[in-house]
């Protein structure tokens, strides 16, 4: 069953810029890996753009600063996944200051392979669309013949993903075809939904260049962003753990445009756009915003509404929280009205079992036996919510699969 | 937590959607069953209401059941979501017309008992106004007899019962004669203008509720779907190796309460399967045992719906393994593709003996009552088809009456003469050594043959 939610996309194409934090909070988490070595003292001086911490273990992406100031404090803040992690505090002395400056490379379409990887590396660039997953990691498997843009942005809300396609439609072809340069990559797919009209006649009408870059629509169903769903429309191929698997890369477009800063300007992934946006803020628009900022500043400066439910993210997949530090995969903060509706009792209706996108029965793992779970598979739940959503009894469905899922982990 | 949006689709609206999708089928009902016997004079004015108030009845009975239930155990949201009075609205609603109002509330209350017993709302295996049914159907059995199908107008114009009471009589096989033509033909069945319990009746209804709850999304369409079909596929290949016609499969289909069984009573939501894979499979067992069971002469709806619900929990883990791996699916369907067609062909060979494969000899109706069985049956006598009731009891002929001859008549008066029929009747042990009559040998030895014929039928049943 495909499912369709009212979309609730801004209307208004306003884009500001929100750069005067008086502090910024960075906070010490890559993805959702929070082992990351500090490389600042309290009362350092940082530039813009200097590295102050490292991930630990497999996948060593460095973590910038974003403003230039003095190191103040470490604490803890309330982050995308409604955890409290560490942050490094940084008191802005509104400089911009940076360490050292780099030339603009001309030609993007120049960098060898390896310099490429060590761009991504250095540059820290990061999956934006959501899980956080380091993008150099993508490009070091070998015999990649797709790559798919993903600017499907399915989620109600949502439009921070479109707003910098609109704004930086040729940056982001220019980008996508030194990428299939470098990685010898054979073709490229954007992939659009139908409804979204405007947003393929600005591709179509820069894209006549670009031979090996194509426009793929799919459908308006919510879910159809989620990467196996997309690799599966356009290619026909399903897998197993990656895409890369079935020689695929698939990489959201804001991250596309982040790489371009990367390449060109050696710019390191220190802010993003982000989507504010809800019943109880006046002003709903999308923001170029610092990493490390408090939301909750900017929610005030759009007026927000006592008493609101903050969310982290979209209304299906994002966390409620109290306060909240930007970081770099987080695309959205809303600001809706606190309605809960009382849950009743399943009926067994089946309609999560026909929403889920991910195959699974979540009433059978709601309601089943302990020792029976292993064979629903919860560990497949992506959370994209839509069992939830579509439950006639208003039960938390998802947070049931999630239980599930973090038991049949704990098993193994 | 999340999601922070949700879908207006309300288990409400569900239990509307039902309520809605009733309406009309209960309206044809009180005009079948209280309008045209008013009109024709069979009851009062004011016995027109009866139905509603026995709906009423037994609505309000399960509910104050759970309103007790929920008062012990002092859950005070729990009435607010179980949606107490379904259990007895449906049972209200298959029960046969005539059924005495104790019957039903003591029908109620075993319903909601059996779904409290579960632990209530959302928790009951067996769809509980079928349990119901099923306790009335076992324990007041001499409550309701097949007359009791019959409303007041359909008692003064139908001589036999309900059209599957009829086939019981024949196992399930007969001719268009015999199972069709007593109510009419096959429109009459469609729309509903036949005898059966209250609402059971009119297909077409029944076919308009079922698209309108599934393009609503209420119910679980694809259940009512492959189990019409199965039963529509078994019967078709039955009639196929018989001869029969197509009237056959359709008669099966449009007949009892099949049409509004599968509509509303497999798709309780609480009792089948969730899984897309599992509920085809449960339409298609439901299919399989409903034939069976109407062969073996009962009629196989709620017992059949009864029976898989036990199988639901199987079917579904059938159904999850075929979510993930979909080829895992196909030798279930294999496995109950062979079940089918080996269960038409036993079916179809359990044919009754008809009347020595006599092509002269015709069952017209069969009807039993305690210990009486009358026969309509007709033999091509020397002018045409000589038509006969006869009256079995405890398995002997007591009497037969020709109702109607084209014999001609100075050789029929030889055989009344003859008082050849009472010999019949006297002679009924030893038919062979009965000498026929002279001058009037064929229509003698046509009735000779007619009551050998029907002797053979009652001691092969």
């Amino acid at each position: 069953m495909k499912v369709k939610i009212p979309k609730h996309k801004l209307t208004n194409e306003k884009l500001c810029v929100y750069n005067k934090p008086k502090k910024v909070y960075i906070p010490l988490i890559s993805g959702n890996d929070e082992n990351i070595t500090i490389l600042v003292n309290k009362g350092e001086y940082v530039y813009k753009g200097s590295i102050i911490g490292k991930r630990k273990g497999d996948f060593r992406i460095p973590i910038h600063s974003s403003v230039s100031g003095i190191v103040v404090d470490f604490e803890e803040r309330t982050c995308f996944n409604g955890k409290k992690i560490k942050c490094i505090v940084i008191e802005n002395d509104f400089k911009e200051k940076i360490e050292m400056r780099v030339s603009v490379k001309r030609n993007i379409n120049k960098y060898s392979k390896e310099d490429f990887i060590d761009r991504l590396k250095e540059c820290g660039i990061i999956g934006l669309g959501g899980a956080g997953f380091p993008t150099y990691v993508k490009y070091e498997a070998n015999n990649i013949d797709t790559l798919i843009i993903n600017a499907v942005e399915c989620e109600p809300y949502i439009t921070a993903d479109y707003a910098i396609a609109k704004q930086k439609c040729e940056e982001i072809l220019e980008s996508i075809d030194a990428i299939l340069e470098i990685n010898k990559i054979k073709q490229a797919y954007i992939a659009i939904q139908k409804d979204n009209v405007e947003l393929r006649k600005v591709f179509d009408s820069f894209i006549g260049t670009y031979l090996k870059i194509n426009i793929k629509l799919v459908d308006n169903f919510y879910s159809v962003g989620w990467e196996r769903t997309l690799v599966k429309k356009i290619t026909g191929k399903d897998y197993d753990k990656v895409p890369s698997e079935v020689g695929v890369i698939v990489n959201n477009i804001s991250t596309i445009y982040a790489i371009y800063e990367a390449l060109k300007y050696n710019k390191p992934l220190i802010e993003r756009f982000i989507t504010f946006s809800g019943e109880n803020i006046d002003d709903k628009r999308n923001v170029l915003v610092k990493i490390g900022t408090d939301a909750k500043e900017i929610l005030k400066e759009f007026n927000l509404k006592e008493d609101s439910l903050i969310i982290a993210g979209g209304p299906m997949m994002g966390t409620k929280v109290d306060d909240l530090v930007i970081s770099a995969n987080l695309n959205c903060v809303l600001a809706l009205n606190k309605n809960v509706e009382q849950p009743s009792i399943c009926l067994k209706c089946g309609k999560c079992v026909e929403a889920c996108p991910a195959k699974l029965s979540p009433v059978l793992i709601m309601n089943g036996k302990e020792k029976n779970l292993r064979k629903l598979h919860p560990e497949k739940c992506i959370g994209c919510g839509l069992c939830s959503y579509v439950c006639p009894a208003k039960l938390l469905v998802r947070e049931k699969v999630k239980e599930a899922k973090n038991k049949v982990r704990g098993d193994k | 937590m999340g999601p922070f949006i949700r879908s207006k689709y309300k288990t409400n609206k569900i239990m509307l959607n039902t309520l809605i999708a009733l309406f009309p089928l209960i309206i044809f009902s009180i005009y079948k069953n209280c309008y045209i016997p008013y009109s024709h004079g069979n009851i009062r004015f004011i016995e027109m209401f009866n139905p509603i108030i026995f709906i009423i009845i037994g609505a309000l009975t399960s509910f104050v059941i759970e309103v007790i239930y929920a008062l012990i155990l002092k859950k005070k949201n729990y009435i607010k979501n179980s949606y107490a009075f379904f259990p007895g609205l449906f049972l209200s609603l298959i029960l046969p017309i005539n059924t005495p109002i104790y019957v039903l509330v003591i029908g109620c209350v075993i319903a909601s008992v059996s779904k409290i017993v579960f632990g209530g709302f959302g928790k009951n295996i067996f769809n509980p106004a079928l349990v119901g049914y099923l306790v009335i159907i076992l324990f007041f059995s001499s409550v309701l007899t097949t007359n009791n199908y019959l409303n007041k107008y359909e008692l003064d114009t139908i001589n036999s019962p309900t059209p599957l009471t009829n086939a019981s009589m024949v196992t399930g096989l007969g001719s268009y004669e015999e199972l069709v033509k007593p109510y009419g033909n096959l429109s009459d069945f469609f729309i509903g203008t036949i005898p059966g319990s209250f609402i059971e009746t009119s297909a077409l209804l029944c076919l308009v509720a079922f698209i309108f709850l599934s393009l609503t999304k209420t119910i679980k369409w694809r259940i009512p779907l492959f189990y019409i079909l199965t039963v529509f596929v078994i019967t078709l290949g039955i009639s196929r190796l018989l001869g029969e016609g197509i009237y056959y499969p359709f008669f099966h289909i449009l007949s009892g309460g099949l049409m509004f069984g599968a509509v509303f009573m497999a798709t309780d939501p609480v009792t089948s399967c969730v899984t897309q894979i599992g509920q085809i499979l449960q339409g298609i067992l439901l299919g399989l045992i409903t034939v069976i069971f109407r062969f073996i002469g009962v009629e196989g709806v709620a017992f059949s719906i009864l029976i898989v619900n036990l199988f639901v929990i199987l079917l579904d883990k059938i159904g999850v393994q075929s979510r993930f791996n979909f080829t895992k699916s196909i030798i279930w369907f294999f496995l109950i593709s062979i079940v089918i067609m080996i269960a038409t062909i036993l079916l179809a060979s359990t044919r009754r003996v008809e009347g020595s494969n006599d092509p002269d000899f015709e069952l017209i109706s069969k009807e039993k009552s305690n210990n009486q069985t009358i026969y309509n049956v007709s033999q091509n006598g020397y002018g045409g088809k000589i038509k006969a009731e006869v009256i079995f009891e405890d398995s002997k002929i007591v009497s037969i009456e020709i109702t109607s001859h084209h014999e001609t008549n100075n050789r029929y008066q030889l055989i009344i003469d003859e008082d050849y029929v009472n010999k019949l009747i006297v002679n009924q042990n030893d038919l062979e050594s009965l000498d026929t009559v002279s001058s009037a040998t064929v229509t003698s030895n046509a009735l000779k043959k007619m009551i050998i014929n029907v002797l053979e039928y009652e001691k092969s049943n």
